[in-house]
């Protein structure tokens, strides 16, 4: 067992030789790279089997129930799809008004498509990563028996998310990006703070609420079949995650003080400042070669750029709202960032159990 | 024979334990110990309900891992039946065919060939005994089967490469569906649950509280689901009920693939340890097959029946000859798993000999994987019965 410690995470592209793939994966050949954290994790048995919550029940049986599985649910042969045609809408692409990428020929303009979706996914998947993380220590820490199941179950659904993401950027791009520094950044920490509600906050809340809006963003983009059907797929799992989180904090922030209230707000709001611009493709600028700053400009002054980053927060604002972490305080700073207007958007802790509980629909692929 | 608990036991059963309140969570100092019976089910209203947890601390050491190709292919497989072979409680199990308040748990030609006090009681006390003996058992396998929850929940931070992190976590919902149904056949068929024995307590916030995250592996993936295997199989051959059957059999397809990974991953991480490290892995292992053999034993239900102080009765049971050749069948499976991976030092191979069980290690291991057995598909009820007598046939 080869594993390297490394005390950062990586910075560079790294490229995938699917012809070559056997003889890469060959046991002595492979040197797993992991970055180590330390959390103090206050975890707790719980003695008491009934079941108080019948909401988190429930979550749990449609876990179980809508238990989707990337190697036979879906059609990964590779006739649906190839690198000649667009990764995404053409009018979707983010770098369009910058010159440099305007004087590439459409066949360039297309491989750029898949930078940037490959940008894109690398992301989710080091996002997913985090969340699997979070959501095993959340089985210590969750104090209620049932909410300790759901979790397990939330723990599996993200394996199975890292799983197809993954799958899809070795076997479709061939290539992935490193991790982004503010991601990074909230990970770390959520992942090392000792107070569980705010592990649960930052994921459940913030993470898992930008992840959605995202993938019903790129869903709606992606010209791939397969890749419609993945977003589908996963959207209908943190659909569920952010239910339980709002169920489960809406009733545990209420017991908080007001100051510890406030420290949680201020948190949060953090981390949606770091995550505002999560996917901004600065590394795809770096692998052109551009001049960043240029590129970003370009990028932040057309408006359906900041309308998008924005559309980013529409789910996470309503929910903050309803577990009161949408205190006076905070409040102004969102005014400020132009995203408190969707605090009265429709609410996902309302929730459409009817929504939730529908079959699978393998729309595209299946 | 009774023999010391080891230092790495010893402390835990004092240690101090944090207390904080919060929603209505009712934190303990330590284990409840009383039997717990169930009003079914006009109580289960959430504000009667309190939730009775118990803190444990742990230092996790964790990691990410960046590097998401896969090199194991054994542990590819592995994760993969795992999402393939993920039964439901709800929907795959039987809930109508338990038995019923009367009947008795365990199967008739065990009952007419059964001695011993036991057997001289009247008919009403014989079948309460039973009944709350398997309850007991069954309560030990639901704690249990949370001490597995947590711990691999842990292992989905702790275990270093990618392939273990996403196996980790397809375990982790594993057991949380054990937890379920065994909760549920508990409540349901039983009505009573019993707290968790102190010393299967302890081994649980030993492996949950150390900050080696191999240790936690060791002590989950080889040595308690190794002996739950071997004690679910019996449960399986001997119930009387056909529900029970199939639940057991169900999570004994799961158990299977989990000692298999533990068994592969282990063998090779252990051989870069030091000699001193690998000798204290190799220590802790028979603590806790000690711990396991002679202290995880219900003695209050034959002290209550029998009317025997309850020390009395753990001696009888450690110098009973027969019974000594059943608990150590429960070994059958840890033995040859250790060797395997290296724990078997010369060392402690004297220590398992006093103990009657170095004679295991040659059986088979769960290193050797037999892909086709974990691979079946999940059989029906009559195949499992089928497979229940025959096992049971063969003790005979």
């Amino acid at each position: 067992m080869k594993i390297t410690q490394i005390d950062s995470c990586p910075s560079g592209l790294r490229y995938f030789d699917n012809d070559d793939l056997e003889s890469k994966l060959k046991k002595q050949d492979v040197e797993d790279i992991v970055e180590i954290f330390q959390t103090p994790l206050t975890g707790s048995y719980n003695w008491d089997y009934t079941t108080a919550d019948n909401r988190l029940k429930k979550l749990y049986e449609l876990g179980k129930k809508l238990n989707w599985n990337a190697t036979m649910d879906l059609d990964w042969s590779n006739e649906h799809y190839s690198h000649k045609k667009w990764a995404s809408l053409p009018e979707f692409q983010q770098f369009k008004g910058f010159k440099p990428y305007d004087d590439l020929s459409e066949e360039q303009k297309i491989e750029c498509s898949w930078h940037i979706l490959s940008s894109g996914l690398s992301q989710i998947v080091h996002g997913e990563q985090g969340a699997l993380l979070v959501a095993s220590q959340l089985v210590s820490c969750a104090p209620t028996y049932q909410a300790k199941l759901y979790a397990a179950s939330q723990t599996f659904d993200e394996a199975r998310h890292v799983e197809v993401y993954n799958k899809y950027l070795q076997e479709r791009i061939g290539w992935t990006y490193p991790i982004m520094p503010g991601l990074k950044l909230l990970l770390d920490k959520i992942l090392t703070d000792p107070r569980w509600d705010l592990k649960f906050i930052g994921m459940q809340i913030i993470i898992e609420g930008l992840a959605l809006a995202a993938f019903e963003r790129q869903r709606a983009a992606a010209m791939d079949p397969l890749l419609k059907d993945i977003f589908y797929l996963v959207i209908r799992d943190e659909a569920r995650h952010v239910t339980f989180g709002v169920n489960y904090l809406e009733e545990f922030i209420e017991t908080l003080s007001e100051e510890e209230k406030e420290e949680r707000a201020d948190f949060a709001y953090e981390a949606c400042v770091v995550m505002r611009n999560r996917f901004g493709s600065t590394n795809v600028m770096k692998h052109y070669g551009w001049d960043e700053e240029a590129a970003a400009e370009v990028i932040n002054q057309s408006e359906g750029s900041t309308l998008f980053n924005n559309l980013l927060f529409s789910k996470i604002m309503p929910n903050l709202k309803r577990i009161g972490l949408l205190t006076d305080k905070v409040a102004e700073k969102y005014e400020k960032m132009g995203i408190l207007e969707f605090k009265d958007l429709e609410n996902n802790g309302d929730t459409s159990w009817e929504e939730l509980s529908k079959p699978l629909d393998y729309g595209e692929t299946g | 024979m009774a023999i010391q608990v080891g230092k790495n036991f010893q402390n835990l059963l004092t240690t101090e334990k944090l207390v904080k309140k919060y929603m209505k969570i009712t934190k303990l100092d330590s284990t409840p110990t009383d039997p717990r019976e169930f009003d079914l089910p006009a109580d289960f209203k959430p504000e009667n309900i309190e939730d009775i947890v118990e803190i444990f601390e742990t230092p996790l050491t964790g990691s990410y891992n960046w590097d998401y190709t896969i090199a194991d292919n054994r542990l590819k497989k592995l994760y993969e039946l795992g999402k393939k072979l993920n039964w439901d409680g709800s929907i795959d199990l039987d809930w109508g065919t338990h038995i019923a308040k009367d009947e008795y748990p365990i199967k008739a030609e065990l009952l007419a060939r059964m001695e011993g006090p036991l057997s001289m009681l009247p008919d009403d006390q014989k079948l309460e005994y039973l009944r709350h003996d398997q309850a007991w058992a069954l309560s030990q396998f639901l704690h249990g089967e949370q001490g597995a929850l947590l711990v691999a929940s842990q292992l989905v931070s702790c275990a270093p490469t990618y392939q273990a992190k996403l196996y980790a976590a397809s375990q982790t919902f594993d057991e949380a569906r054990h937890v379920e149904v065994f909760n549920r056949y508990i409540q349901q068929v039983h009505g009573m649950e019993y707290p968790i024995n102190k010393n299967l307590k302890s081994l649980l916030d030993k492996i949950l509280t150390d900050p080696r995250w191999d240790l936690k592996f060791i002590g989950m993936q080889i040595i308690i689901e190794g002996l739950a295997l071997a004690a679910f199989q019996t449960m399986k051959e001997t119930s009387n009920c056909p529900l029970l059957r199939q639940l057991v059999h169900y999570v004994i397809r799961d158990e299977a693939r989990h000692v298999t990974f533990g068994v592969n991953y282990l063998e090779e991480f252990l051989q870069t340890l030091s000699e001193e490290e690998l000798e204290e892995r190799a220590m802790f292992c028979f603590e806790a097959c000690v711990v396991m053999r002679d202290r995880i034993m219900n003695t209050e239900l034959p002290a209550k029946y029998f009317n025997m102080p309850e020390d009395e009765i753990r001696e009888m049971i450690l110098n009973d000859e027969t019974n000594d050749e059943f608990r150590n069948l429960l070994f059958t499976r840890i033995l040859p798993n250790l060797k395997r991976i290296g724990l078997l030092t010369d060392k402690v191979k004297p220590l398992y000999d006093e103990l009657g069980l170095l004679k295991y290690e040659n059986a088979d291991s769960d290193f050797e994987i037999d892909w086709a057995e974990l691979d079946k598909p999940l059989e029906d009820k009559d195949e499992i019965d089928q497979q229940a007598q025959s096992g049971l046939a063969n003790h005979f």
